[in-house]
């Protein structure tokens, strides 16, 4: 496993509070313990106060520094529209893969009435743009579903597993998650993993290793 | 709290942040004392090792600030014992008058001073580049490039530290502090020692004549830093012979330079020197790798501070190579690194056939400019800080003037956003009470000093005692949250809690602030919105010094305690029949709750705390609580 990757870019942004930090470290564990070497960036502080959040997760044997340069992503997770195309824009790969949770989390701006949110239409036309393959799913609703409407970071780790993109066996997310969540929350977390797992495999198109 | 950094057995290998890392790091070099002050990005490394005090015989505490955490350090180090403190960069300020003379009087325990700068200023006033410091203190500096470097320094930094008989500082940056990585960890040393005090005032008594000889003392010691340094495993020197160009680097920077090399496909072609020690260099090792090379390229992060060295010591090198970087402007000064950076600095200096293709997508991107909004930082739901501002606005509306505003450091720097618009001027930690202080004299004016709770214990107290002692005219509002929170909501003294989650002693804030001589003093919560109004309106009508403890716990500790206990959150809501429309809550006031919806206005009830205060600013009451 080790030998074969030199190089995996996954970017996961969202806004602060969204969990986004927790399901990298997820990931990164996971891959770590999968013989690995990892990398993971991020940007603390400003999170919690609804400001923007990515975490760089890089993976392989050519890998030092922990952020991703521009147009260096392969794989970008969303937990939110507006931050998914603005991340793809300057990080995702020409030809690259996204995975977006389709639920707005407006801002302040938009609250007030300041300014207005775009439609799903053109976000996902701007995306298109730069993705080659792009999946768009109601993480916010498949987490209310599993029971925990604050479970969406996990329903997009579920479809990352779904993807087969990255050199890491569903069955070792899951434990990594468990791991993180502890005991008490392991349940409704592994059912959001599920939810997202099988709604990203009905999407995604034939499985490929990058 | 990670339980690899506490018990993760020797050989295993887990994913730790830069700050585990370093706590990992001296828990195995057996540390004794750990103190600091929370910052980012080094508040994780104190609260791990607090999180591991009782396993491990550490004594840890969070101080009142670095300056008095480092002083606590050497009472251990001059014992015999190992110590750590902690601090972002700033904090090294606070360290660097007891550390000038805790050079000269040397340490007997191993003491490491860490200091987490942030370049680029993610979450900081400034961006400052503490290696200098090294050259201040004339005492060697370390410098991690990855977690697994940050892990394995701050273990070796102890035993370098007793062998110098100095202090020795870490410097990490956000990208290591705050990065994950693969780290393979060591053995947990149990130190049994006990501590002792040797008398000698020769060395801890110093003026005049001593003084003198201990800084004699301290530049032969320089002698025992070179030896130490031409011994590091933390060198590495990458080459295959003959290349025309060689890149010094340190840091963080080092992995950038192996990134960017490979992606450039110049790894045969480029020679690299990494150096684990920035203050002294390797000397001969580093002059070998310069020797015979027509450029060197430094990469390092932050200002040129390896790049000044290197051209001196290019001096000393038969046809010297042209040593190239921030001064000759082929890497970015100012601002982080990263990858591209470097590649483009790579290109620069090499020619351009070597450029790694950019991708531009500049429509896309202006049109995601035009269409998408951008996300501005504010206040949490029922942040008493955003009430205080508002009330503060308020009042100052109704003013003959408009007062200047001093701020301080800490969540409340968010009153100079909008809709608030309430701050002018803001330096460094404790800062407001005094400027505020001379501007209220230079301009023959009352001014208002914003400042927090941890912040007032951290540095506001001397401050305050010249204003009043001094006559000046202002008033301080304090925001007493009680928690020290734009870092994460560790405890202060005013909390009474400890950072190992024991009772300590709490310090009362009103009876600290009367005992410095202040007779105006008024405690109202924060969210009695006209209670805290008719305050602020009587402490500026007020001579002198006048103070306003706005008070009411933050809002996500509050909800955190909560639901802790089992108990409800109950929401407000805006009843619709009510509601005229006119977003005074929205325009005067901010809470990330309420949001406009076709005229009218709405309030989520998951994330509402049920903190109330838009229901009094409300002008018809349409605000009531959803049960």
């Amino acid at each position: 496993m080790e030998g074969d990757l030199a190089e995996l870019n996954i970017i996961l942004c969202g806004v602060g509070g969204q969990g986004n930090v927790v399901a990298a470290e997820i990931l990164a564990m996971a891959a770590v313990r999968s013989g690995l070497r990892v990398r993971v960036g991020e940007t603390f502080g400003a999170a919690q106060r609804g400001g923007s959040v990515m975490s760089h997760v890089r993976m392989g044997s050519k890998v030092w520094s922990p952020l991703v340069p521009a147009g260096a992503c392969h794989l970008l997770v969303g937990l939110e529209p507006c931050e998914a195309v603005n991340t793809a824009l300057e990080y995702l790969c020409a030809g690259g893969t996204a995975l977006v949770n389709s639920s707005p989390f407006l801002p302040v701006k938009v609250k007030t009435g300041e300014a207005v949110y775009p439609s799903l239409e053109q976000l996902k036309a701007l995306m298109d743009q730069v993705a080659g393959e792009s999946i768009w799913f109601n993480a916010r609703e498949l987490a209310i579903e599993a029971g925990n409407v604050v479970a969406a970071n996990m329903v997009m780790l579920g479809a990352v597993a779904a993807l087969d993109r990255v050199p890491v066996a569903p069955e070792a997310l899951q434990k990594a998650l468990v791991d993180r969540v502890g005991t008490k929350w392991a349940e409704v977390n592994l059912r959001a993993f599920g939810l997202g797992f099988q709604t990203a495999l009905a999407s995604a198109a034939p499985k490929q290793k990058i | 709290m990670r339980r690899d950094v506490l018990y993760g057995e020797p050989g295993e290998v887990a994913l730790l942040l830069g700050n585990e890392a370093i706590a990992r790091g001296a828990i195995e070099a057996g540390v004794r004392f750990a103190a600091g002050y929370p910052g980012t990005p080094s508040t994780e490394i104190l609260e791990n090792l607090a999180a591991a005090a009782a396993e491990f015989d550490i004594y840890a505490e969070w101080s009142t600030n670095e300056k008095v955490a480092f002083e606590n350090a050497l009472g251990f180090a001059i014992s015999g014992l190992r110590a750590m403190v902690t601090m972002k960069h700033a904090g090294l300020n606070w360290v660097s008058d007891p550390l000038s003379i805790a050079v000269l009087s040397g340490i007997r325990g191993g003491l490491v001073i860490v200091t987490a700068d942030d370049p680029n200023c993610h979450s900081s006033a400034n961006e400052q580049d503490n290696r200098f410091y090294g050259w201040l203190a004339e005492t060697l500096v370390l410098e991690p490039s990855d977690p697994q470097e940050a892990k394995d320094m701050a273990r070796e930094a102890f035993a370098l530290s007793e062998k110098i008989q100095l202090p020795v500082i870490l410097r990490s940056v956000t990208r290591v502090s705050h990065a994950r990585g693969d780290v393979r960890l060591g053995e947990v040393a149990s130190d049994g020692r006990k501590a002792h005090f040797e008398r000698d005032r020769e060395r801890f008594w110093l003026s005049g004549a001593r003084a003198l000889q201990r800084h004699r003392w301290l530049h032969n010691q320089q002698r025992v830093l070179k030896e130490v340094v031409a011994d590091l495993p933390f060198h590495r020197w990458e080459s295959r012979g003959g290349e025309k160009v060689c890149v010094l680097t340190s840091g963080v920077a080092y992995g950038y330079v192996k990134d960017a090399l490979w992606r450039m496909r110049l790894e045969d072609t480029v020679a690299v020197f990494k150096t684990g020690s920035v203050r002294p260099l390797p000397e001969s090792l580093l002059k070998g790798a310069m020797s015979g090379r027509e450029l060197v390229l430094v990469v390092e992060e932050g200002e040129p501070f390896l790049e000044l060295h290197a051209k001196a010591l290019a001096s000393e090198i038969p046809s010297p190579p042209a040593i190239r970087g921030k001064f000759s402007g082929d890497i970015r000064w100012g601002g982080e690194l990263n990858i591209d950076a470097v590649a483009e600095g790579l290109s620069r200096v090499l020619g351009d056939n070597c450029t790694p293709p950019s991708e531009t997508r500049t429509q896309a991107k202006a049109e995601a400019l035009r269409a998408i909004p951008p996300r501005t930082m504010a206040f949490c739901s029922g942040c008493p800080h955003s009430a205080t501002a508002y009330a503060l606005g308020e009042v100052i509306r109704k003013l003959p003037f408009r007062p200047v505003v001093a701020g301080d450091i800490g969540c409340y720097v968010l009153t100079a956003m909008p809709p608030y618009d309430l701050g002018d001027v803001k330096y460094s930690m404790g800062a407001s009470l005094g400027v505020g202080s001379g501007l209220s004299r230079a301009l023959g004016e009352k001014v208002v000093a914003l400042i927090g709770d941890g912040t007032f214990f951290h540095a506001g107290i001397q401050a305050l005692i010249n204003a009043v002692y001094n006559q000046a005219q202002i008033t301080v509002v304090v925001l007493d949250n009680a928690t020290t929170g734009m870092t994460g909501g560790q405890p202060h003294p005013g909390t009474g809690v400890t950072a190992t989650g024991r009772e300590g002693r709490a310090v009362s804030l009103e009876k600290l602030i009367a005992g410095c001589g202040v007779e105006q003093i008024e405690i109202v919560d924060a969210y009695d919105v006209r209670a805290l109004m008719a305050a602020l309106r009587r402490a500026m009508e007020a001579e002198g010094v006048s103070v306003v403890i706005a008070r009411r716990e933050c809002a996500i500790e509050a909800v955190r305690h909560k639901r802790g206990i089992g108990a409800r959150v109950v929401p407000y809501r805006v009843v619709p029949e009510d509601c005229t429309g006119c977003e005074i809550c929205l325009k005067r006031f901010s809470c990330p709750s309420l949001a406009k919806s076709v005229g009218l206005v709405e309030i989520d009830p998951n994330t509402c705390v049920g903190c109330g205060v838009c229901a009094q600013i409300c002008p018809v009451g349409a605000i009531r609580l959803a049960e």
